[in-house]
């Protein structure tokens, strides 16, 4: 008994230094050199200040920006929810009118809530369902805009596992450096 | 359900049915005390532990001292671990400068570390010290999947050895476990997470000036190395409140499908180990495969019924098409419906208990399949090594009730079934039913508990059924309504988690001590078969009836009502 006591404390010392310390430093600095951008939560930085990680949602409310999902507000979110189903009626209602797309379907992930409440992505046809509405507002073309939700649409798994998703800060990142080159090209007053 | 969802779960359980015999039969090698891949690295590590410990390394122990030793490890580990959380604001490695977690909170954390369950009732990033997450919670997430591998070692030994006392010994076998198998699978798959986007940091928490002009501020940390052992020793508690739904934690579909598979790796590897420990490669297969069964029996179903569109959905605007109307409801774009399941599946089947959804939002047929899954004792692959012994108490439980069937002594693997095994076999059977069922009346009647609930009527009864029910299976996970940091579900789930892990431990090393002692009588003509197609059948009704019989009312209060209230105009 004495003996397994002994032997507890000392086994569990080593093993706090070997597993809690030796083993994440390792990883750390193992992971700073060869990926320094994932290692370090990849942040995504603009004229030196950092403005987001591109795996973190932020919350988009402007009409220039593609705007992503919803989240959970509260936790009555029990399959049969009457609060949960009126915020669905609501949001389809919402949607459809500050989008142009009246009596269109919306998509199912602007309705429902993401379960990290920081889901960065939403899928192709979440975004095309906003184009209209971006493309008043910045004056770029529907068309531009069809081809930028493309051309960073991120494909399932080897075409198999998860979803087809774009990410919301990339786009609206894009729509920004869009929007400044056009100032830059236009005189100064 | 479509053809798609089908397939990902077909090649799936191809690429593990892959996995399993290499694996196997190197963890065959470590717990056999024999040499393995780079003894370089690892040999002398070990020598020094046990220099350290002043243990010999062949000097095995009885089944007493064996359970001597696991709980004294235990209770040392409970007490510091409980301590780390208590005096994190005094220690290193606490950027954010959490204050000390309080106390009731702190031994429900501690319970659950130590018994492998993971059941969090609080958010690691807003109270945990990055100190407390990596050399406290992660320490044990090692330790306590270490020791249920041990417990399943000595129980296949007791099998494949005759007329002794000796068991193995438990320092070295913990010594190997870790050091040989868990410490450097983590490392690989901790790589691997770190390449798809997760953090491995000490960094501050990040202050951004989001695009619209907020602020936003972004948890950071050493997730990696944390996820990896997570997933691997079947242990699911998150990093963050939110778990593997959490883009740090889970960023990709890459990463997902790779974190199910390293969930059943070791667990299912190790059934092929006993296979081979016992020399008889076709009884491990057996087993495996009826484990195999029982997760498609079930998987298929819950797949069905979430991909169902609820009809109260469906009213909110009928013209909607059927598409726009599936159930994304706490689930994370990047996986969807059919990844979403299969994730949940795994983690309920085994003791995992991490979360890629809300399965508090899951449609109650496909929720009340979780709550099923984890109330045939986690013997679906299950926890590694509480799986294999959890499965083997069945197992033993089969063979017993086919021997009364046909009139002659039951016997497994030329060992006769007596009375003192089955009474140890019906203690580790029995344990986590009584749990969850005391427990769970216990908390319908408490108005504190249906206070806090926030959900009336069938989904406020499955929250509580939920939350006993993991706890009592080690599992971890929960359905996210109810409200866990109270003092009553603190201690009753901490009292949940202790009994449903070490009576089954102390019920399965008697089993093994009393084993072990016996001979080995040749196969004859009349032996029952514990092999094949007819002992699957078998061993899955006996699973099934004993599920069934002690979770249906239950089951029928909960899921199985709220489905039909579904269906009310």
């Amino acid at each position: 008994m004495i003996k397994s006591m002994l032997r507890s404390f000392v086994l569990l010392i080593f093993f706090t230094l070997l597993l809690g310390i030796f083993y994440p430093l390792v990883l750390s600095g193992i992971g700073k050199l060869l990926f320094p951008k994932q290692a370090n939560g990849s942040l995504v930085e603009k004229n030196g200040i950092v403005i987001g990680s591109s795996l973190i949602a932020q919350d988009f409310v402007q009409d220039i920006h593609f705007h992503g999902r919803p989240t959970l507000s509260d936790a009555s979110n029990a399959p049969l929810s009457k609060a949960m189903f009126d915020r669905f009626a609501e949001r389809i209602n919402t949607l459809q009118n500050y989008n142009f797309k009246q009596g269109k379907g919306v998509p199912v992930e602007l309705i429902m809530d993401s379960g990290s409440t920081v889901d960065p992505d939403i899928s192709p046809e979440g975004a095309y369902f906003q184009i209209s509405r971006i493309s008043k507002a910045t004056g770029i073309s529907e068309d531009k805009l069809q081809k930028m939700i493309d051309f960073y649409t991120k494909n399932s798994f080897i075409n198999l596992y998860g979803q087809k998703r774009v990410n919301v800060l990339t786009l609206n990142l894009e729509i920004n450096s869009y929007l400044n080159a056009i100032e830059r090209l236009q005189p100064k007053r | 359900m479509t053809e798609t969802g089908i397939i990902k779960i077909a090649i799936f359980l191809i690429v593990i049915l892959f996995l399993v015999k290499p694996l196997g039969f190197y963890i065959k090698r470590v717990l056999c005390g024999e040499t393995t891949l780079l003894d370089f690295i690892f040999a002398p590590v070990e020598k020094l532990i046990y220099f350290l410990l002043r243990v010999k390394p062949d000097k095995e122990q009885n089944w007493k001292e064996y359970t001597v030793s696991i709980i004294v490890f235990s209770i040392f580990s409970l007490i510091l671990l409980f301590f780390i959380q208590r005096f994190q604001q005094l220690l290193p490695g606490n950027p954010q400068n959490f204050g000390e977690v309080p106390g009731i909170l702190a031994f429900n954390t501690a319970v659950s570390f130590v018994t492998n369950t993971n059941w969090q009732a609080y958010s690691g990033e807003s109270t945990m010290s990055y100190f407390s997450q990596v050399a406290g919670l992660s320490v044990q997430q090692f330790l306590s999947a270490a020791v249920g591998i041990a417990v399943a070692a000595v129980l296949i030994r007791s099998f494949a050895r005759k007329n002794t006392d000796n068991l193995g010994n438990f320092w070295v076998d913990i010594t190997r476990i870790t050091v040989r198998l868990l410490l450097p699978l983590s490392f690989i798959l901790a790589l691997f997470f770190i390449w798809q986007g997760v953090p491995q940091n000490f960094n501050n928490y990040v202050t951004a000036q989001t695009l619209e002009g907020a602020k936003q501020i972004i948890p950071q940390g050493p997730v990696a190395s944390f996820e990896a052992i997570k997933i691997l020793g079947t242990n699911g508690g998150g990093f963050f409140g939110a778990n593997s739904m959490h883009p740090y934690e889970n960023p990709t579909p890459f990463t997902n499908i790779i974190q199910c598979i390293c969930i059943f790796l070791i667990a299912s590897s190790l059934v092929y180990a006993f296979g081979l420990m016992i020399n008889s490669k076709k009884q491990g297969w057996t087993i495996l495969i009826a484990m195999i069964i029982l997760f498609v029996m079930l998987i298929v179903p819950m797949y069905y019924f979430e991909g169902n569109i609820n009809p109260q959905v469906k009213k909110i605007d009928s013209s909607l098409s059927e598409d726009l109307l599936k159930n994304m409801q706490g689930k994370e774009t990047r996986f969807g419906i059919a990844d979403s399941v299969l994730y949940s599946a795994l983690t309920t089947s085994t003791s995992t208990g991490a979360v890629n959804c809300n399965l508090d939002t899951l449609n109650p047929l496909a929720g009340g399949i979780t709550i099923f899954n984890m109330s045939l004792g986690e013997v679906i692959i299950g926890g590694v090594g509480s799986g294999l012994y959890n499965m083997l108490m069945f197992v033993i439980l089969t063979v017993f009730i086919a021997g009364l069937m046909v009139g002659r002594t039951p016997e497994f693997l030329g060992k006769k079934i007596g009375i003192t095994e089955m009474k140890f076999v019906m203690i580790a059977l029995l344990i986590s039913p009584f749990c969850v069922l005391f427990f769970t009346a216990l908390g319908c009647f408490l108005p504190s508990v249906v206070a806090d609930l926030k959900a009336y009527g069938p989904h406020g009864f499955s929250r509580i059924l939920y939350a006993f029910m993991s706890a009592a299976n080690n599992n971890g996970s929960s359905f996210s309504g109810l409200n866990a940091n109270t003092d009553f579900i603190n201690i009753s789930t901490a009292i949940c988690m202790l009994l449903g892990r070490f009576v089954s431990i102390i019920a399965v090393m008697g089993v093994a001590g009393s084993i072990v002692r016996k001979k080995i009588i040749p196969p004859t003509s009349g032996t029952f078969p514990t092999t094949g197609a007819i002992f699957v059948v078998m061993l899955l009704v006996c699973i099934l009836i004993i599920g069934g019989l002690n979770f249906f009312p239950a089951l029928a209060l909960g899921p199985i009502v709220e489905h039909v209230m579904m269906f009310s105009p």
